[in-house]
């Protein structure tokens, strides 16, 4: 483990200052960081704790917009009556990240800006198409959260850049969101593959919008414009989403690895697609599709 | 002595559990003196090669470092439970010829000794190794060909050790079959993962010993190889286990020991060294992978007649207990069935991966994947009831096995069997033979339940003529009346509750409370050798010395010797190696029998797969703690649950790919079974302590084999590699049009 200098921010310009003095990076629960850390795979010589900041941690409704802070924690999320009515599909994330101590530690902003393909609140986040609150001492940028998803552990954040907040719109009424994460162990295990679907039907109960989300089977979590198209129109139930399940192996490249090979995170992504498109029509009070 | 009932077959709490749970009781990673240095390895860089040259000047140079040792420094380079095939450190110079060869990751290099932890860190990246790449060979049949890389001069194309049964005359028997099954078995590498990864701390007592502080499975073991390695004389070291952190055979060999006692030796001052669970993933010994080819046959009415097997061991890369765990597998391959014809040839191999060696059930689990899976298989194929199948098969009472010689009385197979289907709830008895309850089936057409079960068989003791004995001593204190009992044991208490049980056995035979006794042990300085805490043995043997040394004790204390002190040896009726060309052996002393029944749930479109419910039924001949007997069957469970489903090592060239916890998954609380039924029997060994038997690692072998057996009673296809990780699972369900799109 390499020598680290370590600072701890109280406030936010706290945080900019030290970020623009040191160079260093930004950790907030360290439960991804600490780990990399002792794998020196955590290339910073000087860490600043944000951990503490208090005006990074909130959960705020304005309208239909909900705006989570960065700092909010998987705990904060779960505690959540509002989160838990607007976002099923974040809550269902939360419950399977870690053991209960991950989840006091761990926050919304740290699984973003750590950029795991496999990360669990992206799924849910993008087919919610959440946007993305960039803030440095020089300005605020927002940017959807595709964009700033790059790579493996690789975002678009600049130097002295942070995550401050994230943010998305409920979806109109009927509505529903849903996240199914397959793991090959129940409990305390990072995603084979992972997918989220949110659905808004309209009057005539066809899908208004439909979005559907992948984790762990590209080099970022991705959305599948394919199914989407599919949905887009049509009326719910198990023979379209099959047909959004099959496009939307148009748009996913997993790679094998110790967790699984390529083809099973094909095979499982497709079954899983279906499984989530279900659930978010089920929450939206439809009836499962088999 | 018995009939008062002082302890035996209660379920007196564990003397160590309050320690345990609020922390207080020190593992060897928990203990400091003053002026204690740290120790950090230095591991191979490469699977083969040969060390040309090792340059420590950067390391000796670093801020607080105190030494660094490498092979030239080991005053005898050789170290191996079973033999010494293995250099303490590998590397140029060395008193031991050869060992300048690595010949897999685990092998150490080089040690750092600094006075800080992140020091000796530092500097150990600092050493320079400079290697000749040798070609490495990473699996079995290419070990096995001609021109394959040879890893040790006494293993002719790399072959450690071939054992072979001849029994009857299998070629005829073929013949007479009216059904014949075959298979291709494939079980995978196994690692511990106990609590406590490998540490230690190594000084000099006040008796001028080499003593070290450890975890481990038989002081005396460890005591006779430092003490060879380091050349003194065994009297000048000694072993202690403060507490041990879990073992199942994954401490029977050595890890930090002998380094630690060669810095210790060196410096004259207290040296300490923890490893990481990676350090620990990547440094000790794994269960054997196995291959194994079988083919059985039986007549129409149910009868076994011709049983065939090949059993390919991965070593890896030195001994460790390899000839013994596939002598085990040997035995245990054609199962615990009467079969009068039957051909086995059985062979460990060296490669360049990780050495495989002891690990709960010791050859026997892979043994029984095989055994039980070709019953399974047969019974299919006979349209019979697999516990029908297997009520007409089991050895009883007198039979010969296929090694040409009976069990040891107290055979009770059929009950086990008969005992356990009837508390499954999964059997019920018809005037046709046993027959299976279908599952009840989930609502939802993508998951399927099905019911299996599987039984087996196995030793308690060292086996194949091994040296086997206990010693205790049992003392007496008191002027009018005992006051206070002191036993002297030194079998390892590895999390089981050994010494609780002890307690008990020493207040029954005396006939005082369990308050009045207290266990010393766990040193080679305060007890004589009992032997490992492994092959389910510690129960049997401490008990049966135990006894005997109380019972004396109590005599002597009748006789008015204050205080009374008596000590026995217990040696249990001798054993014999295989014949080398038929397998002819008196093998074993004494056994355990079991059978278990499962129920899973099979997802059929993510391939996984659910245990949901095992019962699981054990003649354990008397519980002596009954608390732990169910105990170590929960464990047992979810240990084989995670070795059959779960627990995946990856392996590629001999480089582990997942040496995490995190990549390496063993269960959960939510992936364990929904209930754990133990079906506690008690048909007395005649030899056994109070009747006991062993039993702890027998809830571990047949599960794997069940769990396979439920999966096709729920899918209709068979699986026989281990583990059944979805991406392995689903291929072979499509196969068979299950869970398709
Ligand atoms: C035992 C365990 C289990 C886990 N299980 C899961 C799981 O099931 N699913 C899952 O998705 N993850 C899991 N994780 C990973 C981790 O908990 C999550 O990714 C978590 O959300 C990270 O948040 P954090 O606050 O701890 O991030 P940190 O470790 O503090 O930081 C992670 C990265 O993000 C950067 N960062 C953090 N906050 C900001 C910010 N506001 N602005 C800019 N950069 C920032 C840091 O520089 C660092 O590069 C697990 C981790 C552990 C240790």
């Amino acid at each position: 483990m390499q020598e680290i200098d370590f600072y701890r921010a109280d406030s936010l310009d706290d945080l900019y200052r030290l970020l623009a003095e040191t160079g260093g990076r930004v950790i907030a629960g360290g439960t991804d960081a600490l780990v990399q850390m002792q794998r020196d795979a955590f290339p910073a010589a000087v860490v600043i704790d944000a951990s503490r900041i208090a005006d990074l941690r909130y959960i705020r409704e304005d309208g239909d917009r909900i705006e989570i802070g960065a700092l909010t924690t998987y705990a904060d999320l779960l505690a959540s009556s509002l989160v838990r009515r607007a976002a099923p599909s974040l809550i269902a994330a939360a419950e399977t990240v870690g053991a209960p101590q991950t989840r006091a530690r761990g926050t919304l902003g740290g699984n973003i800006a750590n950029a795991s393909p496999a990360g669990d609140t992206l799924p849910p986040l993008l087919a919610l198409d959440a946007s993305v609150t960039l803030s440095s001492a020089r300005g605020v940028r927002i940017l959807p959260l595709g964009e700033v998803l790059r790579g493996p552990r690789q975002t678009c954040l600049e130097p002295g850049e942070i995550i401050a907040s994230i943010a998305f719109r409920r979806l109109p009424q009927p509505s529903g969101s849903a996240f199914i994460k397959l793991s090959n162990r129940r409990g305390m295990s990072i995603a084979v593959v992972s997918v989220a679907a949110a659905l808004a039907l309209d009057a005539a109960g066809r899908i208004a919008e439909g979005r559907v989300a992948l984790g762990a089977v590209a080099p970022t979590a991705v959305r599948s414009p394919a199914a989407e198209s599919v949905l887009a129109g049509e009326v719910p139930g198990a023979e379209t989403f099959r047909r959004a399940a099959r496009a939307a192996l148009d748009d996913i490249a997993p790679i094998g690895d110790v967790r699984a090979t390529a083809a099973y995170r094909r095979e499982a992504a497709a079954r899983l697609v279906v499984r989530a498109l279900n659930g978010a029509w089920e929450h939206a009070g439809g009836r499962a599709g088999a | 002595m018995n009939e008062k009932n002082y302890g035996i077959g209660q379920s007196v709490r564990r003397v160590d559990a309050v320690g345990k749970v609020t922390g207080e009781t020190a593992y060897p990673g928990d203990i400091n003196m003053d002026g204690q240095l740290w120790m950090k390895i230095r591991f191979s860089d490469r699977v083969h090669a040969r060390i040309t040259k090792i340059d420590t000047s950067r390391a000796e140079a670093y801020p607080g470092v105190v030494a660094v040792y490498t092979a030239k420094d080991v005053p005898v380079n050789e170290y191996g439970l079973i033999m010494p095939d293995q250099p303490v450190l590998c590397g140029p110079d060395s008193a031991k010829e050869g060992a300048d060869i690595v010949r897999c990751l685990a092998d150490q290099v080089a040690v750092v000794v600094a006075d800080s932890e992140e020091a000796a860190a530092a500097a150990v990246k600092l050493i320079e190794i400079d290697y000749e790449d040798l070609p490495g060979v990473f699996d079995v049949f290419d070990a096995m060909a001609d021109g394959a890389p040879q890893l040790h001069r006494h293993a002719e194309n790399n072959v450690l050790v071939h054992y072979r049964i001849r029994y009857g005359e299998i070629d005829s028997a073929w013949e007479r079959a009216d059904v014949i099954v075959e298979g291709e078995y494939r079980t995978g590498w196994q690692e511990h993962a106990y609590l406590q990864p490998e540490a230690g701390l190594g000084y000099i007592d006040d008796s001028g010993r080499v003593t070290i502080l450890v975890a481990g499975q038989w002081v005396h073991e460890d005591r006779e190889q430092v003490a060879h390695a380091l050349g003194l004389p065994e009297e000048q070291v000694r072993i202690i286990y403060p507490a041990i952190g879990g073992a199942f055979g994954g401490r029977e060999d050595m890890s930090v020991q002998i380094v630690l006692a060669l810095a210790a030796m060196k410096l004259q001052r207290p040296v300490k060294i923890i490893w990481s669970r990676e350090e620990s993933i990547l440094g000790h010994h794994k269960r054997h992978p196995t291959v194994i080819r079988a083919k059985w046959g039986a007549t129409r009415d149910g009868k076994v007649i011709a049983a065939e097997a090949q059993v390919y061991g991965d070593a890896g890369a030195y001994a460790y207990t390899t000839t013994k765990v596939l002598g085990n597998a040997n035995l245990m391959v054609s199962g615990p069935y009467e079969i009068p014809n039957v051909k086995v040839d059985t062979y460990g191999i060296y490669t360049n991966n990780i050495p495989c060696g002891a690990f709960r059930g010791f050859g026997g689990p892979q043994g029984a994947f095989a055994a039980e899976g070709q019953m399974n298989k047969l019974a299919e194929a006979l349209g019979m009831d697999p516990v029908e199948l297997r009520a007409r098969n089991v050895l009883r009472e007198g039979t010969i096995t296929p090694v040409g010689t009976p069990l040891p009385p107290g055979v009770t197979l059929d009950r086990v069997l008969a005992d356990g289907a009837r508390q499954s709830d999964y059997w019920q008895e018809t005037p046709q033979g046993w027959q299976r309850l279908p599952a009840q089936q989930p609502a939802n057409p993508a998951r399927r339940r099905g019911i299996g079960m599987a039984m087996g068989f196995k030793n308690v003791g060292f086996s194949f003529g091994a040296p086997e004995k206990n010693w205790a001593t049992v003392e007496i204190h008191g002027a009018a009346e005992i006051e206070r009992v002191v036993v002297r044991q030194a079998g390892a208490d590895v999390g089981q509750g050994a010494h609780t049980v002890f307690l008990q056995m020493a207040a029954e035979a005396v006939g005082v409370p369990i308050g009045k006794v207290q266990v010393i042990g766990h040193d080679t300085a305060e007890a004589g050798n009992s032997g490992s805490t492994s092959a389910s043995r510690m129960t049997f043997m401490a008990g049966n010395a135990i006894k005997v040394a109380g019972e004396m004790a109590l005599q002597k204390w009748l006789d008015e010797e204050r205080p009374a002190t008596a000590t026995y040896e217990y040696h249990p009726p001798s054993t014999t190696p295989y014949d080398p060309e038929t397998g002819y052996a008196n093998p074993n002393f004494a056994y355990g029998y079991m059978a278990q029944f499962v129920e899973v749930e099979v997802d059929l479109e993510t391939g996984h797969v659910d245990v949901v419910r095992v019962v699981s039924a054990h003649d354990v001949g008397k519980a002596l703690n009954p608390q732990q007997v169910e105990g170590q069957v929960e464990g047992g469970v979810v240990q084989a649950l995670g070795y059959a489903v779960l627990e995946n090592l990856v392996s590629q060239n001999g480089r582990i790919l997942n040496p995490y916890l995190s990549t390496y998954l063993i269960p959960t609380i939510w992936d364990i079974p929904r209930e754990v039924k133990s079906v506690i029997l008690e048909y007395a060994d005649p030899r056994g302590p109070w009747g006991a038997r062993g039993m702890a690692e027998m809830p571990f072998i047949p599960l794997a084999p069940a769990i396979c057996a439920a999966v096709h009673d729920a899918t209709g296809v068979w699986l026989d590699r281990i583990p059944l990780t979805p991406d392995s699972v689903v291929p072979r369900l499509r196969e068979h049009g299950l869970g398709v799109i």
